[in-house]
């Protein structure tokens, strides 16, 4: 067990956690403000990649570009879903929500095949970041580095986004006061859609980052994640974005060491712990006790 | 003379800043239909939270027929014999009047228990649960789906659900609210006639004076958590603390 | 007048699951057998869901358990079918009642994600633990051996005899569930479900009742699996995912939750719906997610709750 092999699982792992971090991020947002624990959000993962990969065929092969129009398309898909479906269910109980959001993951999956095929798709390469780095006498893709320092940004952008913004500021007032907010003048259910839109293109963003990893877009790929997002967003505590940050960083070395050392059971590690924080400390490590 | 049902020993709670019971200490005696009156806020809401075990207190003993039982569940409570009806109707709303009776009915005698056994066949209870309706005055709506009843027969029944469970001690919180005055006219006499037949001891919690003063043997005062007046409806109604804390609020008759 | 209605369906029903049984097709058999086997997962599950509302996604780790239970019991120790089913059951109770009883502490997103978390777990130790249960390939080979009783022996090779060996214990399920939900037990579930607060003030301890429910689906479950193992002849390590679990839920909600009959009309529909939707295109899921959404954004009483309300408005 060199320094090499750490540093090297390390970076895989972080790597690893800056995806489910940002399909978390979403998730979280979701949750802390309409209350709805979004099973489809792996779906948005999903579509984000499909539509960032289809995005940047018709525009010149350029990845940027694509990556910049992506997540946009997928954005109107949460709108409607939000507006036209799940505005109607929030006075339901719990699993009828649950169950809605369901809905939308089978029609989802099946939706990718029917466009896009059901088999994975080709990984294009990102110029200016194909290279790999010689770190410790081994190579890491330039990419995955470039995927570490993407996560925290975003992470770094929501929190001033929540605490520093005035739009911030009503998120919050509205994630624990649904009717003072509404009370002083908060358009609740516009604030709900546009929250759900923005943790749609959150997700999005994480499937459209996927896109340059080889194998990676297939039709299974929105509920691989889903389930590792859940996860994180139960240890870190359900609501909290500092919560999910770290947890997908715990659950991506996790996972990562888990593979490397560990292979037959780093599925049921992730699973033991989630059930174990669930057990004695439901708000997780960062949320509010409920 | 009759026997403490319920004692409580140096009760405290408080919520951040606000003290909701400050050092409490009361007997309650068995048979003695008593009120707990005080403006809001005063507490009421807390102590019959705190005895009914839906929330502990930070220090201080409940005592029922003597068993300790200040960290009991609220279920074993009830079964103990200790329960209390709700200021906000709390029925179970899509079951019938009879249902609704019989629930606890059923519980209490641990019936609840059985799988396979046909409810039909559980006659005895089901002649208890006829008693019970008639006894409150529903036994015409036994058949109705509950929140089809008129408001004040579902605070009837409010009452009805938690005398189901055969309480030797019930805590009735606010039971007229909302009533107009013929209904509440009838479920105090109710109350009173049940209070007389001395199966179940009552504990009224209200903040309606005149109620409170002609149904009452002993009324307890509470004022920010404390106990401000103990005693017959005369002694409370001349007691000078009771009268200022009132005149602001309400006139003492 | 309702009572004798509903006697009269379930007997034309039972007459019905008979005559296909010996008239059936070896498909339509199987078909069938496919669908008793889906309702005792719902009606099991619908005990749990339907009376106390609790959305448990870790129950297809019950189902596995009763088939693997049963699969490892028959190639280990003894083919015998009901041994082996009796076994499995076995199993699925012991595991709901250790996974249940940290579960039920907690309510609606807590303890949806502590089933699935605790589903996935059993999920992963099947896929892991190749040694023992086959990894990703199951266990094959299960036998279907005669069901010796003392001196009389009954061959279940044949689909059609093996049919009725499933046919008659969904009606000891049918039955036990219906006894079930008008005992006292079953009235207190319908009190969690009206009124959870008030349930404790009733003197009844709401942690208790649900965990009551919570095993009994999960035995159910196991029954459900273990039939599932015999009539494939296999163990699939899938059958523990929690995609899984979604199968009864989606069942219970096309059939009705809240009505006793639901979840075998549901089954009934869900399985020949798909049987169709597969002949013309592979996307079934994609049909069934509009059929999911359909459900809840209209018609939540489910096809049994459409039925007994046109009922309702022609007769009354």
């Amino acid at each position: 067990m060199s320094l090499q092999s750490i540093v090297h699982v390390c970076l895989a792992g972080l790597s690893t956690g800056m995806f489910i971090w940002l399909v978390a991020s979403g998730l979280t947002l979701i949750f802390g403000v309409l209350g709805v624990l979004n099973f489809a959000h792996g779906s948005f993962y999903m579509l984000g990649a499909y539509c960032c990969f289809t995005a940047l065929h018709l525009l010149g092969d350029n990845f940027w570009l694509g990556l910049l129009v992506g997540p946009v398309c997928v954005c109107s898909v949460g709108f409607i879903i939000e507006r036209y479906f799940l505005r109607y269910v929030y006075s339901l109980e719990l699993p009828y929500q649950l169950l809605l959001t369901f809905a939308f993951v089978l029609l989802f999956d099946d939706l990718v095949k029917i466009i896009w095929g059901a088999g994975s798709l080709g990984s294009p390469s990102v110029p200016g970041l194909s290279d790999s780095v010689n770190i410790l006498g081994r190579n890491f893709p330039a990419y995955n580095l470039f995927i570490i320092a993407v996560g925290p940004l975003v992470a770094f952008g929501l929190w001033a986004l929540i605490e520093k913004t005035w739009y911030g500021r009503i998120i919050r007032a509205a994630s624990s006061e649904r009717e003072m907010a509404s009370a002083i003048g908060v358009k609740v259910p516009a604030m709900f859609t546009a929250v759900f839109v923005f943790g749609t293109w959150l997700g999005a963003m994480g499937g459209g980052l996927a896109v340059p990893y080889v194998g990676l877009l297939t039709p299974g790929m929105g509920e691989a994640i889903i389930i590792d997002a859940f996860v994180v967003a139960v240890i870190g505590g359900l609501g909290s974005l500092k919560g999910a940050f770290l947890g997908a960083l715990l659950i991506g070395l996790l996972s990562s060491f888990g593979t490397r050392f560990l292979p037959a059971f780093d599925m049921f590690l992730t699973f033991i712990l989630m059930a174990a924080v669930l057990l004695w400390r439901p708000q997780g490590f960062f949320g509010k006790a409920s | 003379m009759a026997a403490d049902i319920l004692k409580i020993e140096k009760l405290n709670k408080s919520f951040g800043r606000v003290q909701a019971a400050s050092d409490v200490n009361l007997a309650f005696e068995e048979g003695v239909l008593t009120s707990i009156i005080g403006p809001n806020g005063a507490g009421k809401s807390t102590l019959i939270n705190i005895l009914s075990g839906s929330l502990p207190p930070d220090s201080g003993r409940v005592l029922f027929d003597g068993n300790d039982i200040t960290h009991l569940p609220v279920h074993r409570r009830v079964k103990m014999g200790l329960c209390r009806s709700f200021q906000l109707v709390n029925i179970f709303p899509e079951m019938s009047v009879f249902d609704n009776i019989l629930l606890p009915a059923l519980a209490i005698r641990n019936r609840t228990r059985r799988l396979f056994r046909s409810i039909s066949k559980e006659v005895s209870v089901h002649a208890e649960v006829d008693r019970l309706l008639e006894r409150i005055g529903l036994q015409q709506e036994a058949r109705t789906v509950a929140s089809s009843l008129s408001h004040g027969d579902q605070r009837v029944l409010e009452v009805g659900v938690a005398l189901a469970a055969k309480p030797k001690l019930l805590f009735l919180d606010e039971p007229t609210a909302g009533m107009n005055p013929v209904e509440r006219v009838r479920i105090l006499e109710n109350i009173k006639r049940l209070s007389e037949s001395r199966q179940t001891t009552f504990v009224l919690v209200e903040h309606d004076m005149d109620i409170v003063f002609s149904l009452s043997e002993r009324v307890i005062v509470l004022h920010h958590g404390e106990v401000i007046g103990d005693g017959t409806t005369e002694e409370v109604k001349n007691n000078p603390r009771v009268r200022e804390v009132y005149l602001g609020e309400e006139v003492a008759a | 007048m309702n009572r004798y209605l509903h006697l009269g369906i379930a007997i034309l029903a039972l007459a019905a699951l008979i005559l296909i049984g010996i008239f059936g097709s070896r498909f339509v058999i199987y078909m069938a057998s496919r669908v008793m086997i889906l309702s005792i997962f719902a009606l099991g599950y619908n005990v749990l869901f339907g009376r106390t509302g609790l959305l448990s996604f870790g129950h297809a780790a019950f189902y596995a358990a009763g088939a693997y239970g049963l699969g490892l019991f028959s190639l280990h120790v003894h083919p015998h079918p009901l041994a082996g089913i009796i076994v499995g059951v076995a199993c699925a109770c012991l595991l709901s009642l250790i996974i249940g009883f940290f579960c039920v502490r907690h309510t609606e997103i807590y303890f949806a994600m502590l089933t699935l978390a605790f589903g996935m777990m059993v999920f992963s130790l099947i896929w892991n633990l190749r040694d023992i249960t086959g990894g990703d390939d199951g266990l094959i080979g299960i036998m279907r051996a005669p069901l010796s009783l003392g001196i009389v022996s009954i061959s279940i090779i044949k689909p059609q005899y093996y049919y009725f060996l499933i046919l008659s214990l969904l009606a000891v399920t049918v039955f036990l569930i219906y006894r079930i939900r008008n005992s006292p037990f079953g009235l207190v579930l319908a009190g969690i479900k009206e009124n959870e607060k008030r349930i404790a003030f009733a003197g009844v301890s709401l942690k208790n009742y649900r965990l009551g429910a919570f095993v009994i689906s999960g035995t159910f479950a196991g029954l459900a699996g273990a039939l599932g193992a015999l009539l494939e002849r296999n163990t699939d390590p899938f059958s523990a995912h929690w995609s899984h679990s979604a199968e009864p839920i989606l069942v219970s909600l096309i059939g009705g939750v809240q009505t006793f009959a639901g979840p075998l009309v549901g089954s009934a529909v869900f399985i020949v719906l798909r049987e169709i939707i597969e002949r013309f295109t592979h996307n079934w899921m994609l049909w069934f997610g509009l059929i999911l959404l359909l459900i809840i954004m209209g018609f939540r009483g489910g096809i049994v709750g459409i039925l007994s309300s046109w009922r309702r408005d022609d007769g009354s």
